[in-house]
C-alpha cells in the first residue's frame, strides 16, 4: 500500500488525533481520492481498532476516541468528495428499545457507521416502535439498527418487526439487533435480519446488507 | 420433552427431570447443597460426584446432562457445610437472619434472648441458572414456572440451610421462631412468591415494598420455624432492603457530617447521608465481577480459591483455602492482583496489559500467557488473568465510581464535604480498602475517614430478629430517602466512560 495511506491507517490505528489532519491533507495532494482514503487509510484503521478492541486492548474511551479522529477529518473529505463518485451508502436508523435507556453501545455503533460513511438517523433511546417507523418512512432508510442491553425489553425487537409487517414494509428494511443481552438465537426467535456483537460487527452487517441493495 | 429418572444413592431417592437439565442443577432440586464455587464453569472441579451402583465414573456435575436414568453417589460429594452455633443450648429463644443475595445467600442464627449470633452459613443463590443478575431473573420470571421454580429453588436451599444448621449445633427437632430476609427487592419478591414483573418494566415499581410476617407454611418453612418469616422494607425496585436495612442501622448512631456508604454487589446501592438527616441514594449494575462470576479465572471463596494476594519482597505470595493446586481466585484477590500489577505498571491506568515493556515488569513468579488473540498475566496452578477480565472490573468499578460522583452531584456536595465513607456487602468484609481505592471504586475524598462495615444487610436482619421495633423504623428511616436515578442524569455516559480508568500510579 501507498506511504501516506498507510500513515492515515497508522493515526487512526494510533488515535493520534494531532496528527491525522495533516496526514490526510497530504494524501490529497498526492492525488488520492477521498474515497481512496476513506476506505484504505481510514477504513484499514478502524478495523485495526475493532481487532483491538475485541481483544480487550482498546475499550470504550479509545472507541469513542476513534470516532474523534476520523470526524476531525471527514469535512475535508466530504467538501473533496464529487457528488457523483460519493458512495451512495444507506441512511441507518438506530435506535435503543421501548424501556431501555442504556445508549453507549448505541452510541459507538453510530460513530463507527458515520465514519464509515453511512448517514446515521440516531433517534436516541426508550424509542416506541411507532416512531421507528415514522422515522424510517420519513427518511427512507432500508436498515434499522436496534439496541437492547435489558434481557427484560427483548420484547421490544418483535414489536418493530410485527409493525414493519402491519405497516406493509417489512422486507424494505433489514433489522440488526446488538446490545449485552442480545444473540443470534435471539435474532432468529424475534424475526429480525442480523445480530451485531459489536460495533466492528455492526459495521460489517451493515455493509453486507448496502452492497446487496 | 424426554424425561429421564436420577437417583441419589445410598438414600434411593429420584426424581424425573427433562433431558438435558444439568446434573448440578437437578442435584440441587433435589435438596442436594453441592457446592459450585466456580458457577458451575468446569474451573474449580469441587462438583465432582460418582455414577452408577459400584461409584465407578466421576463426573463433573456442572458440566453433566441427564441423557438417561442415572444413579448418583452423594454420600462423598463436596457439599457445602454449616458452620455449629457453639454453646447454643436447647430451650432458647431462636432467630435466623437471612442476607438473600443474587449471587451469594448468606444465613446467621441468632441467640434472641443473649442477643448473640453465628453466621452459619454461606452458598451461591441456587437462582443462578435462572440469570446472573436480577434482570434476567426477571426477564425468566415472566414464565410462571420458570418463576416458581425460582421461588421454590431458594426457600428449599433456606429450609436444607436450616436444618443442618440446628443439626450441626446439636439442637435439631427445635424450632425457629423468626426468620427475617434482607436483600434486594427482586430477591425477596421471589422468596415470597410475588409478581416480580413491574421491576423490569419502565417505571420500574415495586408493587410491594414491605413484606410482612406471614405463616412459615406459606413459604415452604413449616416445622422448622414457629412464629413468622418476614421482609424487611425495601424502598423501590432497585434500592432494596439491604440499603434500608443499613440506613436504619447507621440512622441509630448520629452522624456527623456528610457520610457516603457504598454496599458492593452484583447490584451496587449506595446513599449520601446529609448531617441533617436527608439521604441521597442510587443504585447501579456493576455485574457479578467482584464475585468472581464473569471473570475466566473467579470464583467464590471455598475450598481452592485464592483469597489474597499479597507483594512480598520474595515475589507474590497468596492465601488459600484448603490445599493443593489453587483452582480460581475469589473478588478479594483481584482486587489486590490488579493492585499489584497497577504499581508494577503492567496493567496501564487506562486498563491495558502492557506485557512487553513495562518498567520492572511482571512480579516473579508470573508470566505472559496469551489466549488467543487476547493478552493474559499466568498466575498459578494453569490460571490466568485476561484482559476481558480487567475490562470487567473495569466496567465494575466504573458503575460505582460514576454512581458516587452523580449521587455527590446531586446532592450538591464535593468529595472533600464527605467526612466519612462506609464500605459494606458480603465482599466489603475482606475487602482490602487500600486495593480498593487503589483500583478507584470510588474517587479520592481529602478528608475522610474509612471503615469497612462488612455485610449490613445481614446485620439489620439480625438486629431485626433480636429488636421487634427494627423493621418500623426501617420503614420510617426510608421515608427520608431521595432516589436519584442515574438513568435520568444526562451527564451519566461520560461521567462513566471517564470513570473506566484505574487512578494514575
Ligand atoms: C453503563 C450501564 C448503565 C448506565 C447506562 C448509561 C447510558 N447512558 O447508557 C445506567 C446506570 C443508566 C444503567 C441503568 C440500568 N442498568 Co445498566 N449497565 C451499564 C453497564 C455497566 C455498561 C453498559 C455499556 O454501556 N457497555 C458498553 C457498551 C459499549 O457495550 P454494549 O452496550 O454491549 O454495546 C456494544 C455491543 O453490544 C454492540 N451493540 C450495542 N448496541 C448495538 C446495536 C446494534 C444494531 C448492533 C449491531 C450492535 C450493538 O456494540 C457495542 C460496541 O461494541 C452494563 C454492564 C455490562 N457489562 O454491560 C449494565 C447493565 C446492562 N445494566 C443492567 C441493569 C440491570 C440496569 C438497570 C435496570 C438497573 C440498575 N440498577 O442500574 C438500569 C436500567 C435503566 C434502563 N431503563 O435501561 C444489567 C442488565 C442485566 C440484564 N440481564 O438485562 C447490566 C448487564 C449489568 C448487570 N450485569 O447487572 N446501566
Ligand atoms: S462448579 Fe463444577 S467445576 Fe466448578
Amino acid at each position: 500500500m501507498n506511504d501516506s495511506l498507510r500513515l492515515v491507517c497508522e493515526a487512526v490505528d494510533t488515535l493520534d488525533i494531532d496528527g491525522i489532519r495533516d496526514l490526510v491533507q497530504r494524501c490529497l495532494e498526492e492525488g488520492h481520492t477521498p474515497e481512496e482514503i476513506i476506505e484504505h487509510g481510514i477504513g484499514k484503521g478502524l478495523d485495526l481498532v475493532g481487532k483491538k478492541f475485541e481483544a480487550g486492548e482498546y475499550f470504550l474511551a479509545d472507541l469513542v476516541m476513534a470516532g474523534e479522529v476520523v470526524k476531525e477529518v471527514m469535512p475535508v473529505l466530504k467538501e473533496r468528495m464529487n457528488p457523483v463518485d460519493a458512495p451512495r451508502r444507506q441512511k441507518v436508523i438506530l435506535a435503543t428499545v421501548e424501556g431501555d435507556i442504556h445508549e453507549i453501545g448505541k452510541n459507538i455503533v453510530g460513530i463507527i457507521l458515520s465514519a464509515n460513511g453511512y448517514e446515521v438517523v440516531d433517534l436516541g433511546v426508550d424509542v416506541s416502535a411507532g416512531r421507528i417507523l415514522q422515522a424510517v418512512k420519513e427518511t427512507g432508510a432500508g436498515i434499522v439498527g436496534l439496541s437492547v442491553l435489558l434481557s427484560t425489553m427483548v420484547g421490544g425487537i418483535r414489536t418493530v418487526v410485527e409493525e414493519a409487517k402491519a405497516h406493509g414494509i417489512r422486507d424494505r428494511i433489514k433489522i440488526v439487533i446488538g446490545g449485552a443481552c442480545t444473540s443470534r438465537a435471539l435474532c432468529e426467535e424475534m424475526g429480525a435480519d442480523a445480530y451485531g456483537e459489536n460495533a466492528m460487527d455492526a459495521l460489517r452487517i451493515v455493509n453486507g446488507f448496502s452492497e446487496n441493495a | 420433552m424426554r424425561e429421564y429418572t436420577v437417583t441419589l444413592v445410598p438414600s434411593g431417592r429420584s426424581r424425573p427431570f427433562p433431558e438435558g437439565t444439568i446434573l448440578s442443577d437437578a442435584l440441587v432440586d433435589m435438596g442436594v447443597p453441592l457446592r459450585t464455587p466456580c458457577g458451575g464453569r468446569g474451573l474449580c472441579r469441587r462438583c465432582r460426584v460418582r455414577l452408577g451402583d459400584d461409584a465407578s465414573t466421576e463426573v463433573l456435575a456442572c458440566r453433566s446432562v441427564v441423557d438417561r436414568d442415572v444413579r448418583v453417589m452423594v454420600a462423598g460429594a463436596s457439599t457445602w457445610e454449616v458452620s455449629p452455633f457453639p454453646g447454643l443450648t436447647r430451650g432458647r429463644r431462636l432467630g435466623a437472619a437471612v442476607d438473600l443475595g443474587t449471587t451469594t445467600v448468606k444465613v446467621a442464627l441468632v441467640d434472641v434472648d443473649r442477643g448473640r449470633f453465628h453466621t452459619v452459613a454461606s452458598f451461591l443463590n441456587p437462582q443462578r441458572r435462572f440469570g446472573h443478575d436480577v434482570v434476567s431473573r426477571i426477564a425468566a420470571a415472566a414464565d410462571l414456572r420458570a418463576r416458581d421454580r425460582m421461588t421454590g429453588l431458594i426457600r428449599s436451599a433456606l429450609r436444607v440451610c436450616l436444618e443442618k444448621a440446628l443439626l450441626a449445633s446439636r439442637i435439631d427437632g427445635t424450632t425457629i421462631e423468626t426468620v427475617v430476609l434482607s436483600g434486594n427487592t427482586t430477591m425477596l419478591s421471589l422468596f415470597f412468591g410475588l409478581d416480580v414483573s413491574p421491576l423490569g418494566r419502565y417505571p420500574y415499581a415495586a408493587a410491594t415494598r414491605d413484606f410482612p410476617g406471614v405463616a412459615p407454611g406459606e413459604v415452604g418453612l413449616d416445622g422448622i420455624v414457629g412464629g413468622e418469616v418476614k421482609g424487611l422494607p425495601v424502598f423501590s425496585a432497585f434500592l432494596g432492603a439491604d440499603l434500608v436495612g443499613a440506613l436504619t442501622l447507621f440512622g441509630r448512631t448520629s452522624l456527623e457530617g456528610w457520610t457516603l456508604f457504598a454496599d458492593l454487589g452484583t447490584n451496587g446501592e449506595l446513599f449520601l447521608a446529609a448531617p441533617s438527616g436527608e439521604v441521597f441514594a442510587a443504585s447501579c449494575a456493576m455485574g457479578p465481577a467482584l464475585e468472581g462470576m464473569n471473570i475466566s479465572c473467579g470464583m467464590s471463596a471455598d475450598d481452592g480459591a485464592i483469597t489474597r494476594i499479597r507483594s512480598t519482597p520474595a515475589g507474590l505470595a497468596f492465601d488459600m483455602m484448603g490445599t493443593g493446586e489453587p483452582a480460581g481466585i475469589t473478588g478479594t484477590a483481584l482486587v489486590d492482583l490488579i493492585a499489584v500489577l497497577l504499581d508494577a505498571r503492567v496493567i496501564r491506568p487506562d486498563g491495558r496489559l502492557d506485557l512487553d515493556g513495562g518498567r520492572g515488569g511482571l512480579p516473579e513468579g508470573l508470566t505472559a500467557a496469551p489466549e488467543g488473540d487476547m493478552k493474559a498475566v499466568g498466575l498459578w496452578g494453569g490460571l490466568r488473568l485476561t484482559q476481558m477480565d480487567i475490562r470487567n472490573v473495569q466496567l465494575a468499578k466504573a458503575a460505582m465510581h460514576a454512581a458516587s460522583r452523580l449521587l455527590m452531584d446531586a446532592a450538591g456536595v464535593a468529595p472533600a464535604d464527605v467526612r466519612r465513607v462506609v464500605l459494606a456487602g458480603a465482599l466489603g468484609e475482606k475487602m482490602d480498602l487500600e486495593g480498593f481505592m487503589r483500583l478507584g471504586f470510588l474517587p479520592p475524598f481529602g478528608g475522610a475517614t474509612f471503615e469497612v462495615a462488612g455485610n449490613t444487610s445481614l446485620e439489620a436482619a439480625l438486629t431485626a430478629c433480636i429488636d421487634p421495633g427494627f423493621a418500623a423504623q426501617a420503614a420510617q428511616a426510608r421515608q427520608r430517602v431521595r432516589e436519584v436515578v442515574l438513568s435520568e442524569q444526562e451527564a451519566f455516559q461520560d461521567v462513566f466512560i471517564s470513570s473506566l480508568d484505574f487512578p494514575g500510579g
